[in-house]
């Protein structure tokens, strides 16, 4: 539980007590892991691409097809506890060299470095990270979306400019999201995001 | 002599129980770190056959391979899992199974071969498999910016593409 400090502060000039209220820092550990969690809310999204996805989607329910969002905004600071969790867990940082980040009050440091990484590993475990993951992304920029579209082969379905295109296979709906100016990263087959990456 | 009407069948049934003995599958393995297993495959497992799969050393890398038989593994619903069939664009057959805690004390993910009588061995890290029949296959998991990739074959002669996603953004992909 995160408690609070008081710290009076006193300038030279006005020798009025100035009062600011300090959170102590909540050591880390497996409590981390249920803080910050990702969206799979449209509404989360940057507007821009949040009424293209929009669109696109809805083209897709309007042509017969079904779509279920799983991810759409990852918070930078879950981004932030699971990268300095994970390096930590496996020895590429110690816990008193991890950089601060604005917003997210959390104190890598115990009092042994063993048990800096040992809370860092229960963090890791709790995140079920297998291979180091990224500080910035598409998802943390609320600029991607992670779906799963089906029931689309065989159907027709109108892209950004109306226009009538057939869907022979799933890869056929890239272009018409294209249109929409939701793009498709190839390499990830649920990914969509405002630039393909 | 028995009737031709009951060997038959008989015949056929010895010949389907060899086929299916000797298909190799390859599969995705999904291990938690609390004794928790998730197998991703193509097709439904056959009853009596084998999957060896691959599992964490101590410096998180993966190594061949522990075992466990088809029926200790229970079909679940996959909708929520972000796993996809590369090659015939059809939903993968997802499976859990209850494994020892010590096999793998963090998240991992690795390659699975399952077949009957197989010989495997970890080459590269990679699981490599041979079966009674001579048959070999050495297969690995590469991820991508957010999931991992299990193919085996090149091209027009990909036979297996799986995908699990992650649910997070990978920092560094090794998927060529």
């Amino acid at each position: 539980m995160a408690t609070t400090v008081t710290a009076e502060l006193t300038p030279t000039t006005d020798t009025t007590p100035a009062v600011a209220n300090v959170p102590a820092k909540e050591k880390s550990g497996a409590q981390w892991v249920a803080k910050f969690p990702g969206s799979a809310s449209l509404d989360d999204l940057e507007p821009t691409f949040k009424a293209n996805a929009t669109k696109f989607i809805d083209a897709i329910k309007a042509a017969g097809g079904t779509v279920s969002i799983a991810a759409t905004y990852r918070p930078r600071e879950r981004a932030y506890l699971m990268h300095y969790s994970s390096m930590i867990s496996r020895g590429e940082i110690t816990a008193d060299k991890v950089p601060a980040m604005a917003g997210v009050n959390i104190d890598w440091v115990h009092d042994s470095a063993e048990e800096s990484k040992k809370a860092a590993i229960a963090m890791a475990k709790g995140f079920t990270i297998v291979y180091p993951p990224a500080l910035i992304s598409r998802h943390t920029e609320r600029a991607a979306i992670d779906m799963t579209i089906g029931g689309m082969v065989g159907k027709k379905i109108k892209d950004a400019s109306n226009k009538d295109v057939d869907i022979k296979q799933l890869s056929d709906l890239n272009t018409v999201g294209a249109t929409y100016g939701v793009h498709k990263l190839l390499s990830d087959p649920p990914h969509w995001s405002d630039d393909g990456h | 002599m028995m009737d031709i009407k009951f060997l038959l069948p008989s015949i056929l049934l010895l010949v389907a129980a060899y086929a299916s003995g000797s298909e190799v599958q390859h599969g995705i393995i999904k291990l938690d770190g609390a004794g928790h297993a998730i197998l991703v495959v193509a097709d439904p497992l056959v009853a009596g056959q084998t999957v060896y799969f691959q599992y964490p050393d101590a410096k998180q890398q993966p190594v061949c391979c522990q075992r466990l038989m088809t029926g200790e593994f229970t079909k679940i619903d996959g909708t929520n899992a972000l796993a996809t069939n590369e090659v015939t664009g059809n939903p993968p057959v997802i499976y859990s199974a209850r494994i020892p805690k010590l096999w793998a004390e963090m998240p991992f993910v690795g390659a699975a071969t399952i077949g009957r009588g197989l010989r495997t061995m970890g080459v590269k890290g990679q699981l490599a498999a041979k079966t009674r029949q001579g048959q070999t296959s050495r297969i690995g998991i590469c991820t991508s910016q957010e999931g991992v990739h299990l193919i085996n074959g090149k091209g027009a002669a990909e036979a297996t593409h799986l995908y699990l996603g992650l649910g997070y953004d990978v920092e560094h992909p090794s998927c060529k």
